[in-house]
């Protein structure tokens, strides 16, 4: 019962917006509708497309190449091109703007030599950097099905006399679509939920409509109303992939494919790919903040900086904290208790849905609490919503990895702990528990870390004068203080590098 | 004669994957072994998991020690049935040392006697050095004795033993069988043991009964009783 009551608590936020049209009053929502509709769903459908398009264009290649060919450097390729994961698309965006902007170094430089001013704050450009950071989405399991499978199915083709584009294009993208179709819905969930790059490039999206709507008009019914919009094109989102994996059955072959050797010349445009790729994604963000940092641009380690870091780390440290605490308890109810609970899987949605979205629920949510003068305090801006938001957003993050793991458990174990006199609790603390503590380590890792890199729910929510080192990077690139940006970005991206590592470290074990 | 100590009447289950029960009906001698051979999906660990716990039956009764178990209105959580399993991969914790597997079920007991009472178990499984280990560094057979160890701990009413030597090679097997043999005979256990193959039956010298098709056999078919005989 708890454990249920807990499980609508956490997925409250998300009844709020959803039931918005039936209890919350929009007094600007004509105006909204008229003026800024519109313009931030048309952008914001633009948007999707073409960072889809883009990140399709280079993943599926990309995961083609390092699956099925050998060249020199490949197995380096292989990490490398998954570390633009650890760069929020924020920072990504602040750095370009800073290199190719209209008063980008890059540009500043390419306009003296060439008299050509490149400029890529704009719609056509943000949709390339976002592509660049968010194509390891599609990259890793397109890759995985590229390698793991159709080994068999790609050397019948070849016998049937079918030549290698062919084989490419007619056997392995429409079988390996199902895990194609996944990647591209994360990517574009990441899109939609996407705050600091499309603010700082000045498009319209319905997240910075719900900023305007609450910051600008200060009318939530008409932010929960963008909010509900938002999770409208989530859903059919979900439902587009569901329908694309439809009639598709991958049956991989479970055994590495053979790769073929690249040499001379097709080696060297293989290295060539991967370099540049790799180059614009991750090299040249990271290249630089790290120059800027190093340089002393970025000035010393301010005080700002460092309370900023306590600030990220206290958050952080509580989210995964509270998050692996219910994550357990969801745990525990799968394995001993009611197998299907509604409520569970709703609270488990979370992360399918944007920051911001969440953000006006619970504030809608805390707002109406603070409204009853029994409290004697304020919810909102204080670190317990902003924590309790958090948790919302990530706990399939934490909970995920723990389910998992835990069915890979054998029930006979249980079985043998009941026998032997234990009750289900006792049996969950004393053998289930303990052997899911790699997983529960790394979730809370994943937990915290996700935290530090969110920036639009931090930014709703967050107490008054309270700086995480993501709003402090937003807040300062926003007034153009890109290079005093360096430090606190650097520490995010640092950060960030952590999963990605343990990512590699399990993809290592897999098909190669 | 000895006094019955299991009974099992008219036992129906249908559920899922596992195999099915139709209408057993059993009795276990105080200090019987019975060994239930048959072939794969007929049943035979689904009886064990009925008289276990740790399935539901539909329909039938099961009493031990003259007390129901489960029948129409009661039903005993398998904490509560004084049985002891070994399982089929004997699902040892992997994350526990030997001793701490075998005293798992006595953590109701001062740490200084729960101590004394394992060392004493496992002495009787001929394993008192190896308490300190974890069971991955323990041979098949060792293992084994450790998972007999840690049922009988608890004294149980009965012991039940799901193909127990399945897993085993063939020198392994034999020795490992007489093992069993002798731990159950000191102990004064009545055993349920399930096995795919009759060979088990003749080592162990207990009774043996044919299960086919969620059926017991009656134990005087000569048919069924041959074409266990003959089982590979």
């Amino acid at each position: 019962m708890a454990i249920t009551v807990l499980a609508v608590l956490l997925a409250a936020p998300m009844l709020v917006v959803i039931t918005a049209p039936w209890h919350a009053a929009a007094p600007e929502w004509g105006h909204v509708a008229r003026t800024l509709l519109p313009g931030h769903l048309c952008e914001t459908l633009l948007l999707l497309f073409s960072v889809l398009s883009v990140a399709l264009a280079i993943a599926v290649p990309t995961a083609w190449i390092l699956a099925r060919y050998d060249f020199p450097l490949r197995s380096v390729f292989r990490w490398a091109l998954i570390m633009p994961l650890a760069l929020p698309t924020y920072i990504s965006a602040f750095t370009y703007a800073a290199l190719l902007g209209p008063t980008g170094s890059i540009s500043i430089w390419m306009a003296d030599q060439w008299g050509l001013r490149p400029d890529v704050v704009n719609l056509p450009g943000l949709s390339v950097v976002l592509a660049l950071v968010l194509f390891p989405y599609i990259y890793l399991p397109a890759r995985a099905a590229f390698a793991a499978g159709l080994s068999t199915q790609l050397e019948a083709a070849r016998l049937l006399g079918a030549g290698g584009v062919l084989r490419f294009r007619r056997v392995a993208l429409p079988l390996a679509r199902p895990a194609i179709a996944g990647g591209a819905l994360l990517l574009c969930m990441e899109t939609l939920n996407d705050y600091g790059a499309v603010k700082y490039f000045g498009i319209r999206t319905l997240t910075t409509g719900i900023f305007r709507s609450w910051g600008a008009l200060y009318d939530l019914g008409s932010a929960l109303r963008l909010g509900l919009l938002l999770l409208g094109l989530v859903a059919l989102l979900l439902w587009i992939e569901r329908r694309s994996r439809q009639g598709v059955r991958q049956d991989t072959d479970q055994v590495a494919s053979q790769r073929v050797r690249l040499r001379g010349g097709r080696a060297v445009v293989a290295i060539g790919w991967c370099s540049l790729l790799w180059l614009l994604a991750a090299g040249l963000p990271l290249g630089k903040l790290l120059v800027d940092v190093i340089s002393g641009a970025g000035g010393p380690l301010m005080p700002g900086v460092s309370k900023a870091m306590g600030n990220t780390l206290l958050v952080a440290g509580l989210t995964a904290l509270v998050t692996m605490a219910v994550a357990i308890l969801f745990t525990f109810r799968e394995r001993h208790g009611r197998r299907s609970d509604l409520a569970i899987r709703l609270a488990n949605l979370g992360y399918a849905i944007p920051g911001a979205v969440i953000a006006i629920g619970v504030m809608a949510l805390a707002g109406a609490i603070d409204r009853q003068e029994w409290l004697g305090f304020a919810l909102i801006g204080s670190i317990g919503v902003l924590t309790y938001a958090f948790v919302v957003r990530f706990l399939a993050v934490g909970s995920q990895p723990l389910l998992g793991n835990l069915r890979q458990q054998r029930p006979s174990l249980d079985e043998a702990a009941r026998l032997l006199g234990a009750s289900p609790l006792r049996t969950f603390i004393r053998v289930n528990l303990p052997l899911l503590r790699p997983a529960l380590l790394a979730a809370a890792t994943l937990v915290a870390i996700d935290v530090i890199k969110e920036l639009p729910l931090t930014l709703i929510l967050r107490p008054f004068n309270f700086h995480t080192l993501s709003t402090l990077t937003y807040e300062m690139a926003s007034i153009e203080q890109l290079r005093e940006a360096s430090w606190p970005a650097l520490l995010i991206v640092l950060c960030g590098l952590l999963p990605v590592l343990l990512l590699e470290k399990v993809l290592a074990r897999s098909p190669r | 004669m000895s006094q019955t100590i299991l009974g099992i009447r008219d036992l129906h289950f249908a559920h899922g994957d596992l195999g099915v029960v139709r209408g057993v009906d059993l009795d276990l001698a105080e200090g019987e072994t019975l060994i239930v051979v048959g072939p794969s999906g007929c049943g035979k660990s689904t009886l064990l998991r009925l008289i276990a716990g740790l399935e539901r039956p539909d329909r039938g009764s099961i009493q031990l020690g003259g007390a129901s178990l489960n029948d129409t209105i009661v039903f005993t959580p398998p904490e509560q049935r004084a049985v002891g399993m070994v399982f089929q991969g004997l699902a040892l914790f992997p994350h526990l040392t030997v001793a701490d597997n075998v005293g798992f079920g006595l953590h109701r007991l001062k740490r200084s006697e729960r101590t004394a009472r394992v060392q004493e178990e496992l002495r009787a499984v001929g394993l008192g050095d190896l308490g300190h280990r974890y069971p991955h560094q323990l041979s098949g057979g060792q293992q084994q004795r450790v998972a007999i160890a840690r049922s009988l701990i608890l004294r149980p009413r009965v012991l039940l033993m799901d193909e127990p030597f399945s897993d085993l090679d063939g020198e392994t097997r034999g020795k490992v069988r007489n093992e069993v043999r002798r731990i159950l005979q000191e102990h004064g256990t009545a055993a349920i043991i399930v096995s795919h193959d009759a060979e088990d039956a003749r080592h162990l010298g207990g009774r043996m009964v044919r299960m086919e098709q969620g059926r017991l056999l009656p134990e005087n078919d000569p048919i069924g009783m041959e074409s266990a005989r003959s089982q590979p």
